[in-house]
């Protein structure tokens, strides 16, 4: 087994420099007026006949992709829930959103996105991830360095920190420059996707709380499947299965009657999967 | 269905404005699953649910979280989010309504000396004086513009860094009306939900979709009655367990009716 000193993790370390670094866009982002005002909204879907649907199909779908086609046709109501939003002035609804999709890649996750050209409808799209998942390339664990304790230069720190700076100066205050705030949007739908959805059961996560980054205007997580028990018809009780869903969204955009709205959609779809075949 | 941005926004402005990062607060999310065995036999045996204005489980504990603030005042005070709490002798809710699948919100007044008849009767007199989720009563200042957004970046970073800035510049936080806010969030379907709670509010009560669970009983197995309920509440003001003890609190109540609810109440809180 491999050991390690925790006190080898200083921010000075070069090597843990440079694993912030890659993630610079990230971080510089992560202050409070860059977040959205998440509120984080759960109902459950009974799981008997999606499980059927899911397993009877000529290509069988895994839960994610199925959750996907749902969150799909529920867009079609209420195109909202997939748009971008600055915070204040711009927001901006796509006719066809990209879905970015957490695709387990072995050790961590890949955020898969499929743009909105790329299907034709909610169950192309739940097909399309389906069979792109298995070609996600796997992630190797890389193994741990306990850091080489040497101290980066001042140079080095001076102009990581005037990087950060820049972010997140460009995060803030680029509605100053509209070409640079739609270069921002458009960039951030095609790496990741109008809207998200991330499968936290597939590691056996039952509760969760997000936050939500701007531009995203909302999210969705499922998470691991529950059993509820309730009378059955003979008297007995019996215990059927349900997949909890969590919507993050932007309470200050969003209201909570219309956010409710909009998950009972993905609910509906999922309790009668098959409203996502008589739309084609 | 087709969205006019524009005229979106235009119309959730002084909403989007209420919730400039300045105005949240740090809350901590507490659930309890508050039993409701005991108040629907009280509903029953009173008569109460089968008058002209009959009396529901959702009046109850309307009563008893109008009383509990009562007994606790800190949940109904008004907050700076820094060194100024202001206390509020008279408790009105602001009550959030399901008409027609769309929210709305009333203003019930003095809750906290209604009876559960006077309360069903000022609840639907309140639904006839509603108004829409992008409503505020009182807004903060939002300045259109490029030029005017940056100015309010800036007063608000200022206000982020020294928040007793804020009456010097003339900047507030705004209000949304009441003093204190009680969201159904479950007559929508929603089995749990974490809002984001904004000053000058200290705190608000969630109420979540009724549910069923399977308790052991005398005779077996049976199912019981159950209202999710959460307390957000700004930790600035109160400790962790604060809205735990609140939400005990009214379970208490709504265990004993009779005792807690019924006429004026004013020395029956504990």
């Amino acid at each position: 087994m491999r050991t390690f000193e925790i006190s080898f993790w200083d921010r000075d370390d070069p090597s843990l420099s440079a694993m912030l670094d890659e993630r610079v866009d990230m971080l510089a982002g992560l202050r409070v007026p860059n977040f959205a005002a998440g509120a984080n909204l759960k109902m459950t879907a009974p799981m008997d006949e999606l499980n059927r649907w899911r397993k009877n199909r000529k290509h069988p779908l895994g839960i994610t992709a199925s959750v996907a086609a749902a969150l799909r046709w529920a867009l079609e109501s209420d195109g909202l829930f997939a748009s971008l939003f600055d915070g204040r002035d711009n927001l901006l609804v796509p006719d066809n959103p990209s879905i970015g999709v957490g695709v387990d890649a072995g050790n961590a996750a890949r955020i898969m996105v499929v743009s909105g050209e790329e299907y034709s409808d909610p169950l192309d799209l739940a097909d399309k991830i389906e069979a792109s998942k298995r070609d996600i390339p796997t992630i190797t664990p890389v193994p741990f360095s306990p850091g080489s304790k040497e101290k980066a230069s001042n140079f080095a720190k001076r102009k990581r920190w005037a990087k950060m700076v820049k972010q997140e100066l460009q995060e803030r205050f680029d509605y100053l420059l509209p070409p640079l705030q739609k270069r921002r949007f458009d960039t951030w739908a095609s790496q990741r996707g109008h809207i998200q959805l991330h499968n936290l059961g597939t590691h056996g996560v039952q509760e969760f709380k997000g936050l939500l980054r701007r531009p995203w205007v909302s999210m969705l997580w499922v998470l691991e499947k529950d059993e509820i028990v309730s009378p059955g018809d003979s008297g007995e009780f019996v215990s059927s299965p349900v997949l909890p869903l969590i919507l993050v969204y932007a309470q200050e955009l969003i209201p909570v009657d219309r956010a409710c709205t909009f998950l009972s959609k993905v609910v509906e779809a999922l309790t009668d999967p098959k409203c996502l075949e008589d739309r084609r | 269905m087709e969205i006019n941005a524009r005229e979106y926004l235009e119309k959730m402005r002084w909403r989007l404005a209420r919730h400039h990062f300045v105005n949240w607060t740090t809350s901590v999310h507490t659930r309890v699953d508050l039993d409701m065995t005991l108040p629907r036999q009280f509903l029953s045996e009173s008569g109460l649910a089968e008058g002209d204005k009959p009396v529901t489980l959702e009046h109850l504990w309307l009563c008893a979280a109008a009383r509990v603030l009562r007994a606790r005042p800190v949940f109904n005070v008004a907050y700076d989010g820094l060194r100024e709490i202001t206390p509020r002798d008279e408790i009105h809710f602001r009550v959030s309504f399901n008409l027609g699948g769309k929210l709305a919100w009333g203003i019930i007044e003095n809750a906290d000396k209604l009876d559960p008849q006077q309360m069903a009767e000022a609840y639907l007199k309140a639904t006839e004086n509603v108004q829409g989720p992008e409503h505020v009563q009182k807004s903060p200042i939002m300045r259109k513009g490029r030029l005017g957004r940056l100015l309010d970046d800036v007063l608000a970073t200022a206000v982020d860094l020294a928040p007793q800035v804020e009456k010097r510049l003339g900047l507030g936080p705004g209000d949304d009306g009441g003093t204190f806010s009680v969201l159904n969030a479950g007559a929508f379907g929603a089995e749990d939900f974490h809002a984001v709670l904004l000053r000058p509010a200290a705190a608000m009560l969630v109420v979540l979709k009724p549910k069923f669970v399977v308790q052991p009983g005398e005779n077996g197995p049976g199912l019981v009655e159950r209202v999710p309920m959460s307390v957000p509440f700004n930790h600035n003001l109160m400790d962790t367990d604060a809205a735990g003890y609140f939400l005990f609190h009214m379970q208490q109540m709504l265990d004993d009716p009779e005792h807690f609810l019924m006429g004026s109440g004013e020395e029956k809180t504990s």
